[in-house]
């Protein structure tokens, strides 16, 4: 008898289409702590959720061309997950190296990505102490 | 949008040991203009110091922290000094992973005295 596999863990997710306002980050930040509280993070951990939604969120604004920021947010039994996405006209992009710094520290993973005029990111934190 | 309680405020107070810029809110991109404007102004002012008290900042990413930067190698044209004095948990634990309270010409982290 093979073993059984645990039922997949539910998956909660959401999705925000922002202008590139940065008064909106605290908007991002109130919601990334919020659903990150929800989980079994603790305080430390969904203020690093907080630290790293705004790092992502706030580098792509900078990169729109005027477009709106599609944020993403999801949470299953592994982890939380916050992705980002928008429109650029940079050729280049590179994200500051403060910012890359603090991500490296505060999130478990997290990476960008470009597709011709699109410009996007992740960021993950997993629920285990481990991290 | 309206202010709220973590909206950004800065006051600035003459003393003996330098302009002493006290802020109190959440620094980010959106606030840290705000900030670079009044360090620009000290800039213009005197040759003491300009220290910064960081106590009541309840949130810093890396925007506000490129901001004192450039602020900080402003002010060190000048011949002038930028200071960091005390500062929140959040604060110190952002300059520690930039590591910003080590290596960096542009500003001072001071002892905090907290």
């Amino acid at each position: 008898m093979s073993p059984r596999t645990a039922p997949s863990p539910t998956t909660t997710s959401f999705e925000l289409v922002l202008p590139p306002d940065p008064e909106l980050l605290r908007v991002v930040r109130l919601v990334a702590s919020g659903l990150a509280s929800l989980t079994a993070l603790d305080l430390d951990a969904v203020e690093e959720v907080r630290v790293a939604a705004d790092e992502l969120i706030a580098t792509l604004m900078k990169a729109s061309d005027g477009a709106p920021v599609r944020a993403s947010f999801a949470v299953n039994g592994d982890g939380l997950t916050i992705s980002g996405t928008t429109r650029t006209a940079v050729t280049d992009f590179l994200p500051d190296p403060l910012t890359e710094r603090i991500l490296q520290e505060v999130a478990s993973s997290h990476e960008w990505s470009t597709d011709g005029d699109e410009v996007s990111g992740q960021i993950g934190h997993a629920l285990s102490p481990s991290g | 949008m309206p202010d709220s309680p973590d909206a950004l405020d800065i006051t600035i107070e003459d003393t003996e040991v330098g302009h002493v810029v006290r802020v109190r809110g959440e620094l980010d991109l959106a606030t840290a203009p705000q900030l670079a404007a009044v360090l620009a102004d000290a800039a213009g002012q005197s040759t003491l110091p300009v220290v910064l008290d960081l106590s009541e900042v309840t949130f810093i990413d890396s925007s506000a922290l490129r901001t004192l930067v450039l602020a900080g190698r402003e002010l060190s044209d000048g011949g002038r000094k930028l200071q960091i004095g005390a500062r929140s948990e959040r604060v110190a634990k952002v300059l520690e992973i930039t590591q910003l309270d080590q290596y960096t010409e542009a500003f001072q982290v001071l002892s905090d005295p907290a």
